[in-house]
């Protein structure tokens, strides 16, 4: 159960970021044709829109790349200890990938609030509020990798991984 | 001395196997909150940090390298390459140098260049008659061009850090590259002549025409690229841009390796490998916001003081410390970390950042093949399955000549910045 859970998360993720990032592309380069081509319907919120996607792109990717154990970390040294010790040493590490999330979900979660009540607005005529267009995305991002971690730990698996998946 | 603390707590967590953004991460969070700085703030900065309109090529970069890999194009710049020096002695490896630095120019990655190469020219090396060990050398040590040859990723990265133009550092890698290229091609006559490999047949005339065209539609991607860059229509972000579509487009129209079913997949997988660095950059800035604050590289500069270091001191021990955390890091940690402790002191020691960058990306390079944490030895024997030993004996010579290379670049700043500053100026 809990494993089907995990699995349709990931593919919905998987689609929002695919999205994400399509929509960016198309933003982006929208923006740029317009401004070679027409210059007079210029816009001045493209490059802005399409960051968005993306920062929020990156935010959901963060907890599917610890489903798939692709976030990139280094596990040479550990390797070659003896089982045991690799165990209690990946638990501290799930432990510490943990708190770590939580942690950055609360602070990122207090700077959201602090930049809604200040009415953070964007430079372009937009105006976009930044509380939740930008800032919003470390918590929730961060958040969504709390609650994966939990599961997987749940499930006795780890986020760490062999050094392959980095991608440079 | 609690800096040094922080920083020891780092490279422990991350030699414990945790993940390379928590490790930065965690000894930023502590270190701030033993300093009593606010920790709300933090949180911003990491994310703050990425919303530069820079760092969108970084995701359209990976996107072109995804559907150049996968699209059909590394196979005929291997044939385009092969038509031009296939019939010399050791044939295929010099293939392999020639349409590895062509490939290098589209994709900013060694890792895929690196791979993309490797699926096709391994075993095509293997067939006739070379040993294995080589061809891993070969690719391996080609591979790493990918971030030296602009357009490369590690550059933007770097770029972002040090705020320092990313135009001029793709400039400055252009000549380093070239030469690396023909050094990396004398190791490879070389050996092969002492092997004895067998050179390949001359393709007829029609033939190296046909190959020629065909490679056409692939070329056009650093072109466009290059144009749009230095003639100052699009931004260096609107070329990566230009370059995801484009190579998306050449696969599927062209090439037709890759359906249109493929594309959304594809970008997604693509989204997902641009996010696992860009987690490690988020926090990495933060590290670089408690590093900057904590005094270190003040006390760096006045320790160069004191000790009367002169600049190629300096730049031999940071070389030394470079490689061998490359060694045992991933190489965009190696970047991410050193940046922001070093950069302070470049300015004190007369040393330009551009030069410095690309210092930097040669000891990126070493780090993708040096063991026991190269990223090309993983990619090169998981292609070939290969035990890691081979790869890491068929590299060794490569290694050995890309050391001296470092030295020359670290020694000759004009190697690096002749380009730049003759389209620039100064």
């Amino acid at each position: 159960m809990l494993d089907r859970i995990l699995k349709l998360w990931s593919r919905i993720e998987t689609a929002i970021i695919g999205l994400l990032v399509i929509c960016a592309l198309f933003t982006f380069l929208g923006g740029a044709a317009l401004r070679v081509l027409t210059p007079q319907h210029a816009v001045d919120w493209a490059e802005e829109v399409a960051l968005y996607f993306i920062i929020w792109g990156t935010a959901l990717s963060g907890s599917v790349l610890a489903a798939e154990s692709h976030h990139i970390n280094t596990e040479i040294i550990v390797n070659a200890l003896p089982p045991r010790l690799r165990r209690a040493i990946g638990l501290a590490v799930t432990a510490l990938c943990l708190v770590f999330c939580a942690l950055v979900a609360k602070y990122g979660w207090e700077g959201y609030l602090f930049s809604a009540m200040l009415d953070d607005r964007s430079a372009s005529s937009l105006r976009t509020p930044q509380s939740w267009a930008l800032f919003l995305a470390l918590p929730v991002g961060m958040g969504l990798m709390v609650i994966r971690i939990a599961l997987l730990a749940w499930q006795g698996k780890g986020i760490t991984t062999a050094a392959e998946g980095g991608k440079s | 001395m609690e800096a040094i603390l922080g920083l020891v707590g780092m490279l422990v967590l991350m030699a414990l196997g945790a993940p390379i953004f928590v490790s930065l991460g965690t000894a930023a969070l502590v270190m701030l909150a033993l300093e009593g700085r606010p920790l709300m703030d933090a949180a911003m900065t990491s994310i703050s940090g990425i919303n530069s309109v820079t760092f969108l090529a970084v995701p359209f970069f990976v996107m072109a390298a995804t559907f150049m890999q996968r699209g059909g194009i590394a196979r005929v710049i291997i044939d385009a390459a092969e038509a031009w020096v296939g019939h010399m002695r050791g044939g295929l490896a010099l293939v392999c140098v020639v349409a590895t630095t062509l490939f290098a120019a589209i994709s900013g990655s060694s890792v895929v260049t690196a791979m993309a190469m490797g699926t096709f020219l391994i075993p095509a090396m293997m067939a006739r008659g070379y040993h294995r060990p080589f061809a891993l050398g070969t690719v391996g040590a080609s591979g790493t061009l990918g971030i030296l040859i602009p357009p490369s990723l590690s550059m933007i990265l770097y770029g972002l850090i040090s705020e320092q133009s990313v135009p001029r550092l793709f400039l400055a890698g252009v000549i380093p590259g070239l030469i690396q290229a023909v050094l990396l091609a004398i190791v490879v006559m070389i050996i092969s002549r002492r092997h004895g490999y067998a050179s390949g047949t001359r393709v007829s005339r029609a033939e190296f025409i046909r190959r020629n065209l065909r490679a056409l539609p692939a070329l056009f991607i650093p072109v466009s690229v290059f144009v749009g860059i230095y003639s100052g229509i699009t931004t260096v972000t609107e070329s990566a841009g230009v370059a995801a579509v484009s190579s998306i487009l050449i696969a599927v129209l062209i090439y037709r390796e890759v359906s249109w079913r493929d594309i959304f997949p594809m970008t997604a997988e693509a989204m997902k490998a641009a996010s696992a660095v860009t987690f490690i950059v988020m926090f990495a800035l933060l590290f670089a916001h408690w590093i900057t604050g904590s005094g270190v590289p003040t006390d760096l500069v006045e320790f160069a003081v004191a000790w009367g270091l002169e600049p190629w001191q300096f730049l031999i021990a940071l070389n030394i410390i470079m490689l061998v955390m490359g060694m045992f890091l991933d190489a965009v940690a190696v970047l991410l970390i050193v940046t922001p402790i070093v950069l302070p002191l470049l300015e004190s020691l007369g040393i330009d950042p551009i030069h410095f960058g690309i210092i930097l990306i040669v000891n990126m390079e070493i780090a993708f093949l040096t063991p026991p944490i190269g990223l090309n030895l993983f990619v090169l024997s998981s292609i070939a399955r290969a035990p890691l030993s081979e790869a890491i004996r068929g590299v060794l010579p490569f290694v050995a000549v890309m050391i001296g290379f470092l030295m020359l670049v670290t020694y000759i700043p004009e190697i690096s910045l002749w380009l730049p500053q003759t389209v620039f100026g100064r």
